[in-house]
């Protein structure tokens, strides 16, 4: 090899036809002296440019993300909205409670006595309008309709009631007026999308009709855009889906499990297996290497876990192969001919050669009884049943035997003819 | 990344980026190093496995692998280093495969003519005469191939026009006709 690279471009170039046939030659003369050259060749050679290109592409990026560059971070964005959206509901929930809190005690009263008429009539009005109508609609309409001090909290409870039957029956709205010689406040959540936004503004009746007109827009604008936030977070069963990967046998965390949603979309585990989904498909695909492919249909709840089953498969073979010698049993533990092994060795031999005309191994277990004679003597295998017979006629009428050292009476014999 | 743009001032930024890695055991420069080779290492695996992923998926193995081996082993050229790497690799990955993917073994002949450069001119001379006589051994196709290849110096596609074999043919015969050249000087060199 003389020079260490392996000149990628040119080889390009040569595939494409665009060099002339000096050139060729001393390419392909350098590939036969050059296996490097010769295998890049070959590669190129087996597919279009195109093909090599989005491949080459797609390493890149593997390689960049090993290193550690453009890593984790995938799951950051939404966490980051998380964390916004837990912030302002705490913040949110915080101001709900605490002018409830101040104002429950004034009101009570009179929201239990009050008339009902009106209130009604206004929030039905108001749930049907548009948003951006309503707003100059309520501003005008709760002025001319505000009487005395004591109505306007009742036509917000109402309003609540009446919202709630009527025509976005997703949403949740609450009003809560405050005492009339205050400013107006609107404190109300609902959902995100706009044509759920229904509320009622209550304004103190000795103020001027235009001053009002302003009050209630500038909270209403407010309290929308806060609305608009805090709305996705305040029910997670409608936009999140929170969930983890898990491997079903060991219930350890899987990171980096690609999630393929039915719309196309994907997503990846973070480092503890978690994942969040905005806007949650109807199915997902769960897939990591080594494990089997899962598919999951999301039925409305707002979290799940996802246990993958290891693909074993997948797997290649291992063949282990081991050297040494079998042991011999140690024989002390075990019975033994009463007079040694040699002598009983010899007894067998006699005994066998009688039997002359069949060739084969026998293998017998016996029981060793108080006198030390075999009984209950019982061919384990033989090949051939007259073998077994003439074994075991063998032992039965054989020298005595002694137990093992541990007291051990259960004895194994193998005999050869 | 740049990718041509750097192969031509690179023969010691090789040596650069290696050493930089050694000292600092940075991975971004051991990525950068592996880039301006991952070409070579992408259409290397290509070329033995065929598939596309699973050529991919070699190259990050290999890649691997390099984290693991590079400071264990002495490196002259880098680029060479990482192609035999990368070969093994692959040959190690059909090796252990059940159905074998048919790579000829043509190709992984090496032509060591040149190697042993001849010691006088009496030898040479005599290594001539040994060509020669063993050119006139190859089978006709062949040796109509090696002669317009080597002594005519001929690329494929000009000896395809002007044989009529087509590009397959000629470099199979070219291959079987080095390899059978090659047999044929090693048994004439051993009967001296």
């Amino acid at each position: 090899m003389a020079k260490d690279k392996v000149d990628i471009e040119i080889i390009r170039r040569y595939i494409r036809g665009e060099l002339t046939p000096r050139e060729m030659h001393s390419l392909e003369r350098r590939a036969q002296d050059d296996p490097a050259w010769m295998d890049v060749i070959l590669g190129m050679e087996s597919d279009t440019e195109a093909v090599h290109d989005a491949n080459i592409a797609a390493l890149r990026e593997r390689v960049a993300s090993r290193i550690g560059r453009g890593r984790v971070r995938r799951l950051a964005p939404i966490q980051r909205w998380a964390i916004a959206a837990t912030v302002l509901v705490a913040f949110t929930l915080g101001t709900l409670w605490f002018s409830q809190w101040h104002t429950l005690d004034e009101n009570q009263p009179t929201i239990a006595s009050a008339p009902a008429d009106t209130g009604t009539q206004q929030a039905e009005q108001r749930a049907v309008s548009s948003p951006h109508e309503t707003l100059r609609k309520n501003a005008a309409e709760e002025t001319t309709a505000t009487a005395p001090p004591s109505k306007p909290p009742t036509s917000a409870t109402e309003a609540d009631a009446a919202s709630k039957s009527a025509a976005a029956p997703a949403t949740v709205t609450k009003e809560q007026a405050s005492d009339t010689s205050e400013p107006p406040v609107v404190i109300g959540y609902g959902r995100q999308e706009r044509s759920g936004v229904v509320g009622a503004v209550t304004l103190p009746p000795d103020t001027e009709q235009t001053k009002q007109e302003e009050y209630a827009l500038n909270a209403r604008t407010a309290k929308i855009r806060l609305r608009g936030t805090s709305g996705t977070a305040m029910q997670p069963e409608q936009g999140l889906v929170t969930g983890r990967v898990v491997d079903r046998e060991t219930q350890t965390p899987l990171t980096g499990v690609v999630l393929r949603l039915s719309d196309d979309r994907a997503v990846t585990t973070d480092s503890a297996g978690r994942f969040t989904l905005a806007q949650p498909p109807d199915t997902l695909q769960a897939q990591l290497i080594g494990y089997e492919e899962q598919t999951v249909t999301l039925t409305g709840q707002d979290s799940l876990t996802i246990a993958l089953q290891p693909d074993v498969a997948a797997l290649s073979e291992v063949v282990v192969v081991g050297y040494g010698d079998k042991r011999k049993p140690e024989r002390t533990f075990h019975p033994e001919p009463a007079a040694g092994w040699k002598a009983y060795n010899r007894y067998l031999k006699k005994g066998v050669r009688q039997a002359e005309s069949l060739k084969g191994t026998v293998v017998l277990t016996f029981t060793i009884d108080e006198q030390g004679t075999p009984t209950d003597i019982r061919v384990i295998r033989s090949t051939h049943p007259a073998l077994g017979e003439r074994a075991t006629q063998l032992v039965r009428e054989g020298p005595k035997w002694q137990p093992g050292k541990n007291g051990e009476r259960q004895a194994e014999l193998q005999v050869k003819f | 990344m740049n990718r041509f743009g750097k192969s031509k001032k690179k023969v010691d930024d090789d040596d650069t980026l290696l050493k930089r890695y050694r000292e600092t055991g940075d991975l971004t420069v051991l990525g950068e190093l592996f880039n301006v080779h991952a070409e070579m290492v992408y259409y290397v695996c290509k070329r033995y496995l065929q598939d596309n992923e699973r050529s991919k998926d070699a190259v990050m193995q290999i890649f691997e692998e390099l984290i693991h081996k590079i400071n264990k082993q002495e490196i002259q050229r880098f680029g060479s280093w990482l192609y035999v790497l990368s070969r093994n690799h692959c040959l190690m990955q059909l090796r252990s495969e059940k159905n074998r993917h048919q790579v000829s073994i043509d190709e992984f002949v090496e032509f060591s003519l040149p190697v042993h450069p001849a010691d006088d001119a009496t030898e040479k001379e005599e290594q001539l005469t040994a060509l020669e006589h063993c050119m006139e051994q190859l089978p006709e196709k062949q040796k109509r191939s090696v002669d317009l290849f080597y002594l005519n110096e001929k690329c494929y596609k000009e000896i395809a026009e002007i044989t009529g074999y087509n590009m397959n043919e000629v470099k199979s015969y070219i291959q079987n006709g080095k390899r059978n050249l090659k047999l044929c000087m090693e048994a004439r060199h051993g009967k001296r």
